[in-house]
């Protein structure tokens, strides 16, 4: 059941990289905006603020982290009061050379884990890093497709990177084939959420009675006093009807 | 008409057990109280022994007296974060001077009522811990009633003693005063010795204030002339200022009535250099301390101090005095030595020296740690004669009352400062019965002997049951040893486990470095082991925490206290205290946790990484290691670091034949984004369903990741619109196998404390609403984002089945319900009530700001309360109307009329029956109770009252025998007629 269940997200996530990847093309990108009580305005390109950085991973611990490509962050400016906020994220797409391949191969023997990173704040290269992996045999799973979802701020922080591939599972054994081979990447923004707020905001009670009256004030005249044009009327129709009866008997009489 | 009478009698008697209580009884049935203060920084005996009072403040800012005869608390209260600077008694009354000298109280003594509080005013610097303040009772308007005066930094107040009035205040020119402290007080003058805080030196410096109007006599000038650079300083009531000089062990006086200036020479005890000199507060008599411990009791007397007493030097010696209510000083001296503690007393007026010694089975060093306080209480009996009550503090924060060598009390303070708390199963006997559940027993049994077997099985339960019942009801005396105790708690403590799992031992970890063992039942202490001497304790980790034969396993784990870069490890049986073994490891252990697998002892194994990211494992065995290393890519962990506002997730590496963690993913908060807290999933939660059934049996399917981290962090954040920074508040969900923020909350005009609880697919919290003034609990509830539709409880019971595992690694964004309602008070922490098997409501089970206890039912926190009326759907959902307040019932309190002093930590555990879990509260005392969220639907209360039912079948026995004895003598007489 849990393998049926695995083969239907494999599924649906192959599904899902299919568009992104028509939608995507060479070069990903994606963007957010996102609601705010205080701003209804759009951005306008002048208020954009646009940060290009390294997108950094590691294939091997002897080299390190080394640039696989550049990430670029548009969000509005800082200070700006037009203040909808529209951020993207691009990522340029990444190419391994043979030479990354073999590495990679080798990340994959020894089962070891592909580590992408990028500075948390696009505007402090000194910044801490943001650190994702997966482990390698998954992207080279996926024929080098990966899922990226970058968690970012109007003020080009980001927080997280949530890396994953249409492959949850390593198969025994991988072997590539030499050559270079394209990461695609299918790219997501999120941004935070609004925390919940009150449902309903409590009135007070001096307020509610305040409020009720001042209702109570504002109706009509017929809404105010039915009662008493109702008990009127009652008590009319009820005194006038013998006499209306004496009335029309005479008329009659007189007839 | 007489048979009537009868059964009316019955009746009434059977029905009066019904109608004699409502709940008030039950108040300490099923649950106890550990009433604590903390360790003492001050300790006063009433002069008066029959008054029996010890008037303690201690450093967790409690107040109060206790009972010198039997240590029990008579009256205490708890300051919150106001730091208790100085206590002072006379009379009737209790002074107290806190928050850094800013608040003078005075309480009556006898039952702690508050009688006034006044602000001094104080300027003294917040950000130094070592400043002293003094308050002192003497009489300064001549009206033979005492005042309070009060000597904090450079200023000198008077209150009157009764109501609180301020009489006069007096500040020193001079702003470079510290530690200051009433020398001498009348109806003429009240003199202040002080430092000066900007010198290293302590000289001390005197200033001179009119008793009438606090006008200036003479600012703080030198009080002794030609007596530079004091080692130590001290004063007594009498008026008289100490400087001791050590290099020429010498002692200068000042006598601050007259004047009067004189030098005595201490030089003695072998050439020893003399540390210290500390004056008897109400006798002329000083105590001069030397660096080998030695000291001498001597006179003030100008040239050469008469010595009347010399107390032999050990490491580890305290002395201190007390006098009695005649006056007459009585210097005592405790002194840890291999055989236990030898108490020497010397009474200064017969120059009588008694000498008491205390097996080390009552004290000792191992167990007790070094002498940390002693207070010395001389009295006088009836016929005249002398006694001595001595109260010491150890390093284990115990307190023990020796009154003529003998231990009158103890108690155990280290129980305020738990950090890590557990409840551990007693096993259960095992059923003869129970072989029979074995197949491969059954197997080789024909069905007769099967039989037969089932037969003697059942028999021997019978009789062993009635055994237990029998032993049970005669009490202690009949106690046996059980199998696994090696110690010898079962003949003490009622060792039993129950069937309902409600005998628990509760282990406790304090940060002075003692670990208890608690009975559930009666709150007693089983066990004690004092690891202060060695370490210092950091995590607890139950190994094994079942197993038929109760030899169960836990491990403490803490820092070295030879080397601070090497780790401690101790292995315990968590029943009975006794420790198996113990090793030092020289490696600086940053990480450490209990993984899943399982040693060849059916213990689990504790993995740890130092500060190189190499991995050890606990038990270091070749095939714990070829365990652990075939299941170490699937282990990782995480990392918080509050300084960086980071967190680091760790995989496994192998490098060689070792193990090593590396960082694979890292979330990184903004600079200036403060981390407030995190709240983990419990990963032996029990969860009864992967879905939701809604009113329309539509099913929502829960997000159920155990890796799930929920974070809390605050920050300011500027508000371009109207220019300044706005506090807000973000919950984060981090799945922290792939370090990916899954969902965030962000609350804008808010702040902390924020506190986090999660269970199943729910996460609440808590938070200050900044802008509306209020708390505000907000609740998350996790849905999948499937389309998947669960139409029948066929189908939920098969994906419940289904949804075992999953992989964080086909994680996808959750459906988020959520809601907010206001609380009337703050929550200091949060704790989820959950059971056996999951299947009860798993209440909220809150600490608030009052220190008392609050289940909150989770029908109040439940997202999808409908606002406005309710649809037929929801009423049959049982959803109840959304109101913006989370009503706090009276009924719902856990701890009733009762306060659970500095409440910080709530631990929650199942118990062996569905509808009951056992909870502990942990703060400057012990809570336990059993917690009942859906009440006890599964069982007979204790309160059940068994002899009613006993005789409401018997009366109903007898009753049917009477008419049916009527109903046949009617017939009869009928069949005649």
């Amino acid at each position: 059941m849990a393998l049926a269940r695995a083969g239907g997200a494999v599924r649906w996530w192959m599904m899902a990289l299919m568009v992104a990847i028509i939608l995507v093309g060479d070069v990903s990108s994606k963007s957010f905006e996102s609601d705010d009580d205080d701003a209804d305005e759009w951005s306008t390109k002048s208020d954009q603020h646009t940060a290009v950085v390294d997108l950094e991973h590691m294939l091997s611990e002897e080299d390190g982290f080394v640039s696989r490509s550049k990430l670029t962050y548009t969000g509005p400016k800082s200070g700006s009061l037009r203040t909808k906020r529209h951020v993207s994220v691009h990522v340029q797409q990444a190419i391994l050379s043979s030479d990354d391949m073999v590495k990679f191969q080798k990340l994959i023997d020894s089962h070891g884990y592909y580590k992408l990173r990028v500075q948390s704040d696009v505007n402090d290269p000194n910044s801490e890093k943001v650190m994702a992996s997966l482990p390698a045999c998954l992207l080279a799973a996926s024929n080098f497709h990966e899922m990226l979802r970058f968690h970012v701020d109007q003020h080009g922080h980001i927080r997280s990177i949530w890396y994953q591939t249409m492959v949850t599972e390593c198969p025994p054994s991988i072997k590539l084939s030499g050559g270079k081979s394209p990461i695609v990447t299918s790219l997501t923004v999120d941004m935070e959420s609004k925390g919940p707020k009150l449902s309903i905001e409590p009135v007070a009670k001096i307020e509610k009675e305040a409020q009720e009256k001042q209702q109570q004030d504002q109706q009509s005249f017929f809404k105010k006093y039915w009662y008493y044009i109702i008990g009127g009327v009652l008590i009319m129709s009820l005194l006038s009807g013998p006499e209306d009866d004496r009335g029309r008997g005479g008329a009659r009489a007189a007839r | 008409m007489l048979a009537y009478q009868s059964f009316t009698l019955l009746a009434c008697l059977i029905c009066l057990p019904f109608v004699s209580s409502l709940y008030e009884d039950q108040a300490g049935l099923n649950d106890f109280h550990v009433q604590n203060i903390g360790k003492p920084t001050s300790l006063l005996f009433h002069p008066d022994p029959h008054k029996r009072r010890l008037f303690f403040a201690t450093d967790l800012n409690i107040i109060g007296a206790l009972d010198s005869k039997h240590g029990t608390i008579l009256w205490r209260h708890s300051l919150g974060n106001e730091e208790i600077n100085a206590i002072e008694y006379s009379g009737r009354f209790l002074a107290s001077l806190s928050g850094r000298g800013k608040i003078v109280r005075v309480w009556n003594a006898a039952d702690g009522v508050l009688i006034w509080d006044q602000p001094t005013n104080s300027e003294a610097d917040d950000s130094r811990r070592d400043l002293k303040f003094s308050i002192r009772f003497a009489d300064v308007n001549g009206d033979d009633v005492e005042d309070v005066i009060v000597a904090t930094g450079n200023m000198v107040l008077v209150f009157s003693t009764s109501n609180g009035r301020k009489m006069w205040e007096w500040k020193s020119r001079k702003t470079n005063i510290k530690d200051a402290e009433i020398l001498f007080a009348d109806a003429k003058n009240v003199q202040v010795v002080a430092v000066d805080s900007n010198k290293v030196d302590r000289d001390p410096m005197v200033a001179k204030i009119n008793s009438k109007d606090g006008s200036t006599i003479a600012d703080f000038g030198k009080a002794i002339e030609g007596a530079s650079k004091c080692d130590s300083v001290s004063s007594n009531y009498g008026g008289v200022l100490a400087c001791l000089q050590a290099s020429s062990s010498s002692v200068h006086f000042f006598k601050a009535e007259t004047g009067k200036r004189w030098t005595s020479s201490v030089a003695s005890q072998a050439s020893k250099e003399a540390v210290s000199v500390e004056l008897l507060k109400s006798d002329e008599m000083m105590i001069v301390r030397y660096v080998n411990q030695a000291a001498i009791v001597a006179s003030l007397d100008e040239g050469t101090a008469k010595v009347l007493h010399t107390f032999e030097g050990q490491p580890g010696t305290l002395i201190s005095y007390g006098s009695d209510k005649n006056g007459d000083v009585l210097v005592a001296q405790a002194q840890p030595t291999s055989k236990g503690l030898v108490l020497k007393s010397f009474h200064l007026k017969t120059k009588e020296l008694v000498t008491n010694e205390i097996a080390s089975s009552i004290w000792s060093k191992e167990e007790n740690g070094s002498i940390e306080m002693m207070a010395v209480n001389p009295y006088v009996r009836k016929d005249g004669s002398g006694g001595l009550r001595l109260l010491l503090l150890s390093e284990n924060y115990a307190l023990t009352l020796f009154q003529q060598g003998s231990v009158l009390w103890e108690r155990h303070e280290a129980l305020a400062y738990i950090t890590e708390a557990e409840l551990v199963d007693l096993p259960l006997p095992a059923l003869s019965h129970n072989e029979l559940l074995d197949e491969n027993v059954i197997n080789s049994l024909n069905p007769i002997s099967r039989l037969v077997r089932r037969c003697i099985a059942d028999m021997t339960d019978l009789i062993d049951f009635l055994m237990k019942s029998s032993q049970l009801q005669t009490g202690a005396s009949t106690r046996q040893r059980a199998a696994w105790d090696e110690v010898g708690v079962s003949l003490k403590h009622d060792m039993h486990g129950d069937r309902f799992g409600f005998n628990k031992i509760l282990v406790f970890v304090t940060s002075p470095g003692m670990v208890f063992g608690m009975h559930s039942q009666t709150g007693n202490i089983v066990w004690k082991k004092f690891y202060g001497n060695d370490a210092i304790l950091e995590r607890f980790f139950l190994t094994k925490a079942t197993s038929p034969d109760g030899q169960l396993e836990c491990l403490v784990l803490g820092r070295s206290k030879q080397n601070s870069g090497h780790t401690f490890v101790a292995w315990m049986q968590p029943l009975t205290g006794a420790e198996t073994s113990r090793k030092v490891l020289p490696v600086k252990v940053i990480q450490a946790s209990l993984v899943p697998l399982l040693t060849q002892k059916h213990s689990y194994m504790v993995m740890m990484m130092d500060s190189a990211h190499k991995v050890h494992l606990l038990p270091d065995t070749p095939k714990t290691r070829e365990a652990f290393r075939k299941r170490a890519l699937h282990v990782v962990f995480y990392l918080v670091d509050k300084e960086r506002s980071a967190i680091d997730g760790f995989g496994m590496r192998e490098v060689g034949d070792e193990m090593r963690g590396e960082v694979i993913w890292t979330v990184a908060f903004p600079k200036g984004e403060k981390l407030l807290t995190i709240s983990a999933q419990r990963m032996n939660e029990a969860i009864r369903s992967a879905g939701r059934v809604l009113g329309n049996r539509a099913v929502l399917l829960k997000y159920l990741n155990k890796n799930l981290l929920a974070v809390a962090t605050a920050t300011q954040e500027r508000n371009e619109r109207i220019g300044q920074a706005d506090p807000v508040v973000r919950v984060y969900l981090i799945d922290t196998v792939i370090g990916a923020i899954v969902h965030t909350a962000s609350h804008k005009d808010a702040t902390g404390p924020v506190e986090i609880v999660q269970s199943e697919n729910v996460v609440i919290y808590t938070l200050w609403n900044n802008k509306k003034q209020r708390n505000e609990i907000a609740v998350l509830e996790l849905y999948e984002n499937t389309k998947h539709e669960i139409m029948t409880a066929g189908e939920m019971m098969m994906y419940n089945d289904s949804k075992t595992t999953y992989t964080s690694h086909a994680l996808d964004k959750p459906r988020v319900l959520s809601q907010t309602y206001i609380t009337h008070t703050a929550f200091k922490t949060m704790a989820v009530a959950h059971t056996m098997h999951g299947i009860t409501t798993k209440n909220v089970i809150a600490a608030l700001a009052s220190d008392q206890i609050f289940s909150i039912d989770k029908k109040l926190l439940d997202p999808r309360r409908p606002i406005g009326k309710p649809s037929p759907d929801d009423m049959e959902e049982g959803l109840m109307p959304y109101s913006p307040f989370l009503p706090v019932m009276p009924t719902a309190v856990l701890s009733y009329n009762r306060t659970i002093l500095q409440l910080r930590k709530i631990v929650v555990a199942p118990a062996r029956i569905e509808s009951t879990c056992l909870m502990v509260a942990v703060g400057a005392d012990v809570f336990f109770s059993r917690v009942t969220p859906a009440k006890a639907f599964d069982c007979l209360g204790d309160d059940f009252n068994y002899t009613s039912l006993v005789l409401s079948t018997l009366a109903l026995m007898i009753l049917s025998w009477v008419v049916s004895w009527f109903q046949a003598k009617r017939e009869l007489s009928q069949a005649w007629k």
